[in-house]
């Protein structure tokens, strides 16, 4: 692709190869073929208004030349650098009234009378900048017209106009729930409890929803992928009259405890869309580098530190991957589209029962005793894992190579399915005395939950640990703040409840050593 | 100092390290035009955080003269 370049100033260092540069001021049409042509005039800033007016009028006639040229190849025109420091006048500003009219008025006409012709507005790309727009060491050596610090960026700015105008936009934006589209973590602070409302931070969190909306009737797809039981944000959805991101206008979700890779793929697919149309926008830098190791292809913008800059990044996002030059209305009708087409393929793919679900994923457990290799990470989970964790004991890793030479059993799991592998996310510490043996600790990470891994895993350790030791097993519940999704998984698996302990909430637990521990057929858990 | 700057040379210059003479000045190196040369000396106000005078940027076409002003 090459590229021709009308300019009155120095503008080489600006663009790449692909761009030659006409002479200053040089009208004439080149010879050779162009895809674009490109007119990029600006305004001398060491003039005075009076002559830099004038200017404007002598730009204005060099347009109107080159258009009557017959270019019929995409001409890109720039608009002027709307300097608001040049007046000698409060009341009317003449220069900038000048430059607003070139750019508002001129350019607009000219554009809608040649349909090659598009307009690119040189201000958007300096509005967030913080170096001043002329090094006028520059200028005066060189005749840059804009600093040559801002060349990198300028280049990047340049290329994201050039997609617009190439209608290359990304089609959709999957959404992170906690602390993204609210604040706070709705599984443990509850439909209300969550910060989205009319105070800060809730009212950023607000704002931002309202500008996702609002993107989404020009065309882009809304999605979800969070990591939370479906019932907690489905009653945020029905429930807090401040959300309004939900199934209404997202075209499609997955609320789960699967990794967020395999989820994107199988939106990707719902919606029939390539993941590289995808724009990934999570609160947390661990998802984010997942996303970004499996699916380099999906665009994964940081996201901000503090609620307040949540305004500023949505514009950030937008005009890195969404800007138009124009709405077509078929971008205003591809939303309803795809969110028909999602619910299509939900109801094809949808199984009678879980256990059809489950087996579809091939699961595969493989349980090892704690090692040298995997002790580091068996301490890493105690230490880190609040959710589903029994005891919520922490312990280092030193700790946990003493306590195995006193004889506890310490296991350790790594857990995949057809969508990928987890690694290790499950650890379970045994302790044995003279009458029984204790449950010490249980936790799994919360990325595998959702598919009754929690059950079987416990369910074979148990099985393993009656052949081996004969004695009855007790496990306790320790309540705290997070780990509530635990609280009745003893009771669901086979314990029978002792008793609880009224002033801490401890329950005590013994297995039924007369139950045979039932484990369905399609997980694969083998020791290894 | 010297082979950093050697190395934003090569980037600007769109040359190998290797291919360099050993005086470089702006007479010895081809592709050091005078649109690379304002390249050349924003690249070296980046990275070794200076602000040369237009008299200074006019000077320093050579390797020793560039070492000079930065050391300045």
């Amino acid at each position: 692709m090459a590229n021709y370049i009308y300019r009155n100033y120095t503008v080489e260092y600006l663009f790449d190869k692909r761009y030659v540069c006409s002479g200053y001021g040089d009208v004439t049409k080149p010879s050779g073929d162009f895809d674009n042509y490109i007119i990029f005039y600006q305004l001398n800033p060491s003039s005075t208004p009076e002559e830099q007016k004038m200017e404007i009028e002598s730009i204005k006639s060099k347009i109107s030349y080159i258009l009557n040229s017959e270019i019929r190849e995409r001409i890109i025109i720039f608009s002027l650098f709307r300097d608001v420091n040049k007046d000698w006048e409060m009341k009317s500003p003449e220069l900038l009234e000048a430059i607003d009219d070139f750019n508002l008025h001129f350019l607009k006409q000219h554009s809608e009378q040649y349909k090659n012709v598009k307009i690119v507005d040189i201000n958007t790309f300096y509005q967030s900048h913080s170096i001043p727009f002329v090094d006028w060491r520059f200028f005066f050596t060189a005749q840059m017209v804009i600093n040559p610090k801002l060349d990198k960026p300028f280049k990047k700015w340049f290329e994201k106009q050039m997609e617009a105008l190439d209608l290359k936009r990304k089609k959709c934006i999957v959404l992170d729930c906690d602390n993204t589209l609210w604040g706070g973590v709705v599984g443990e602070e509850g439909t209300f409890g969550i910060k989205l409302g009319m105070d800060y931070p809730g009212n950023c969190f607000k704002r931002f929803q309202h500008l996702l909306l609002s993107l989404s009737k020009k065309g882009v797809i809304l999605t979800i992928c969070s990591k939370n039981n479906l019932k907690d944000v489905q009653e945020v959805w029905e429930n807090n009259p401040h959300n309004i991101i939900n199934d209404k206008v997202l075209s499609a979700y997955r609320i789960n405890w699967q990794d967020k890779a395999s989820n994107i793929k199988s939106i990707a697919e719902e919606l029939n869309i390539g993941t590289d149309s995808f724009v990934f926008i999570d609160d947390n830098p661990v998802e984010r580098g997942l996303i970004k190791k499996l699916l380099p292809e999906v665009e994964v913008p940081d996201f901000p530190k503090k609620p307040y800059e949540l305004v500023d990044f949505f514009w950030q996002i937008y005009h890195s991957y969404f800007v138009i030059y124009e709405l077509s209305e078929e971008d205003l009708r591809k939303t309803e589209q795809y969110k028909e087409n999602f619910f299509r393929n939900e109801s094809k793919k949808t199984f009678t029962n879980i256990d059809d679900y489950l087996a579809s994923l091939n699961i595969e457990i493989d349980i090892m005793k704690a090692n040298e290799a995997n002790l580091p990470r068996i301490a890493q989970m105690t230490q880190k894992t609040n959710q589903f964790n029994l005891t919520t004991k922490h312990y280092t890793e030193e700790k946990l190579r003493e306590m195995v030479e006193e004889g506890a059993d310490i296991y350790c799991a790594n857990v995949k399915d057809k969508f990928g592998d987890n690694g290790i996310t499950i650890a379970a510490i045994f302790i044995e005395n003279d009458q029984v043996v204790h449950l010490d600790s249980y936790l799994l990470s919360c990325r595998i939950l959702g598919r009754e891994i929690e059950k079987v895993t416990l369910l074979k350790l148990i099985e393993e640990i009656n052949r081996d030791k004969k004695k009855p097993i007790k496990a306790q519940y320790v309540p705290t703040k997070k780990n509530s999704m635990a609280a009745d998984f003893l009771d669901n698996i086979g314990f029978v409840h002792i008793k609880t302990d009224e002033k801490s909430g401890i329950k005590d637990y013994v297995f039924d050593l007369n139950k045979k521990p039932i484990i369905k057929t399609f997980y694969n858990i083998k020791f290894i | 100092m010297e082979d950093k700057i050697k190395m934003i040379m090569a980037r600007v210059f769109e040359m190998e390290i290797e291919d360099f003479p050993a005086e470089i000045n702006q007479s010895t190196v081809n592709n050091w035009d005078s649109l690379r040369h304002l390249n050349l000396i924003i690249e070296l106000e980046e990275a070794f955080n200076k602000s040369f005078e237009p008299e200074e940027i006019g000077e320093m076409t050579s390797m020793e003269k560039i070492m000079e002003m930065i050391k300045k």
